[in-house]
């Protein structure tokens, strides 16, 4: 019954206080119920300053602290974000089929809603572009949910097997411990990181991405074909600077 | 509660009194309404204290001494088979369904108090009726991978995320399937492992969405909750 992992997708209007928990007494938020599953955040750069600005403490640690005059509680939190967006208030940035209508400013002012730490802390960013008529209209021959996700169950099953847990938990001590890179990989990784200016934390997500590709491909050692495709999942927004 | 002591020892043994006075007294924590009654009743000769040694229960009072539902069922249910004290529960008609998904536990149902009393004298031969449920069956998620066209980019990112349990940012323009593609993620994740199922459930008793939980969709049917919608 509840073997199926919660999903929650609180709308952009939500307070504070409901997505991440508060009142007095504290009582849990958004993120606490969606424990062990998912947090599906549509439209990221609409919510509250204060919401997405106290999302980083569970990111990074699966736990939140709720502080009142007369209370103080710490609850659980350790969610899978799932965040979407458009990359410009008009939503059309980088669209090769329709213009954009925003001024460069516009566009600064929409995606510094999300601040550089809070993105940091999300592993992969990827780009959904519109798709050509044809692709819409033609028949879906795609794989089918259940396929994928056997692929998925059997690389995490190597993750566990491994170090007792997915790589998303890993602490950054943890992923040094369990990695296994080979040396060209490792290499790969110091130059992309010094070209990028990359920072630890950076450094460590690309880590755990690289290790998923790993595990994904069967590989008991991460390779330098998975470190390339780790950072590609990198990226920087759309028309904003790496 | 002084008040109450010498009610019932002037002799007033009627349940509707006594239930009124608790409410009247507690109106924090109501929870504990029921058990400070049968306290109360026990007290002062009315069941028989032996009886209640197996039995853990909780209940709002009403004025008339109907049982109302309280909050945090299934936490109390789970807190009591972890206990392993071999007591049964009783709570009031509302919440005891989802006590009731607690196995190996026994949960018993009482609408009023005086049923509850009745239950407690000895060779009563009006038992509360149990509560049973068994786990409702996983339901198939309808939401499948395939039902989005192309982007095999961003599927392969959702694969990945996954895998690792990694959080993801998916990024375009209006209409090309990013909430499509994230309300699919739950389908590719395999199941909460046992000793983590009870964790978002045992919150939303606790905050009292029980009531919405249990409702004909019930806890297996995963939904996407989205309460507005933008015009």
């Amino acid at each position: 019954m509840w073997a199926r992992r919660a999903f929650r997708a609180p709308h952009h209007s939500a307070s504070a206080a409901a997505l991440i928990g508060g009142g007095s007494p504290p009582r849990p938020g958004e993120i606490t119920l969606a424990q062990h599953g998912v947090l599906f955040l549509d439209e990221l750069p609409e919510f509250q300053r204060l919401s997405l600005e106290a999302l980083r403490e569970p990111l990074e640690t699966g736990r939140v602290h709720i502080s009142r005059s007369a209370h103080q509680a710490e609850f659980p939190a350790r969610f899978q974000l799932v965040a979407a967006m458009n990359p410009c208030p008009c939503g059309h940035l980088g669209n090769p089929h329709k213009p954009c209508q925003c001024s460069p400013d516009q566009v600064r002012r929409y995606q510094n809603r999300l601040s550089g730490p809070l993105l940091d802390r999300i592993d992969l960013t990827v780009e959904v572009p519109v798709l050509p008529p044809e692709t819409l209209t033609g028949s879906a021959d795609g794989e089918t949910s259940a396929v994928v996700a056997a692929r998925v169950a059997r690389a995490r099953q190597r993750a566990v097997d491994r170090q007792g847990c997915a790589n998303g938990l890993l602490s950054a001590g943890q992923v040094d411990e369990h990695l296994r890179l080979e040396d060209e990989a490792l290499a790969l990784l110091h130059r992309v990181s010094a070209r990028l200016s990359w920072s630890g934390r950076s450094f460590h997500r690309v880590l755990r991405i690289a290790r998923t590709i790993a595990d994904l491909a069967g590989s008991d050692t991460i390779a330098p074909i998975h470190v390339s495709e780790a950072i590609q999942w990198r990226r920087a927004l759309p028309g904003r600077e790496a | 509660m002084r008040t109450l002591a010498e009610f019932l020892e002037g002799g007033f043994s009627n349940i509707h009194l006594i239930a009124s006075q608790i409410y009247l007294l507690f109106s924090e924590g109501a929870r504990f309404d029921l058990p400070i009654a049968l306290g109360l009743l026990a007290a002062s000769g009315q069941i028989d204290t032996d009886l209640l040694a197996h039995l853990e229960c909780a209940g709002e009072l009403g004025l008339s001494g109907e049982l109302r539902p309280v909050k945090g069922a299934l936490a109390m249910a789970l807190a009591l088979r972890a206990a392993k004290l071999q007591r049964e529960l009783i709570l009031p008609r509302g919440c005891t369904e989802e006590a009731a998904l607690v196995q190996g536990l026994v949960v018993r149902e009482a609408a009023h108090l005086i049923d509850l009393v009745h239950a407690l004298q000895p060779r009563s031969d009006q038992p509360l009726p149990r509560i049973q449920r068994d786990p409702p069956p996983t339901c198939d998620t309808t939401l499948d991978l395939r039902d989005i066209k192309g982007q095999s980019g961003p599927k392969r990112a959702l694969e990945i995320a996954a895998t690792g349990g990694l959080s993801l940012l998916l990024v375009g323009p209006p209409g090309t399937g990013k909430s499509m593609l994230a309300q699919r993620l739950p389908g590719l994740l395999p199941p909460c492992p046992r000793q983590r199922r009870w964790n978002p459930p045992r919150c939303s008793a606790r905050m009292g969405s029980s009531g919405r939980r249990c409702g004909h969709d019930g806890p297996s049917a995963r939904r996407i909750t989205a309460p507005r919608r933008r015009p």
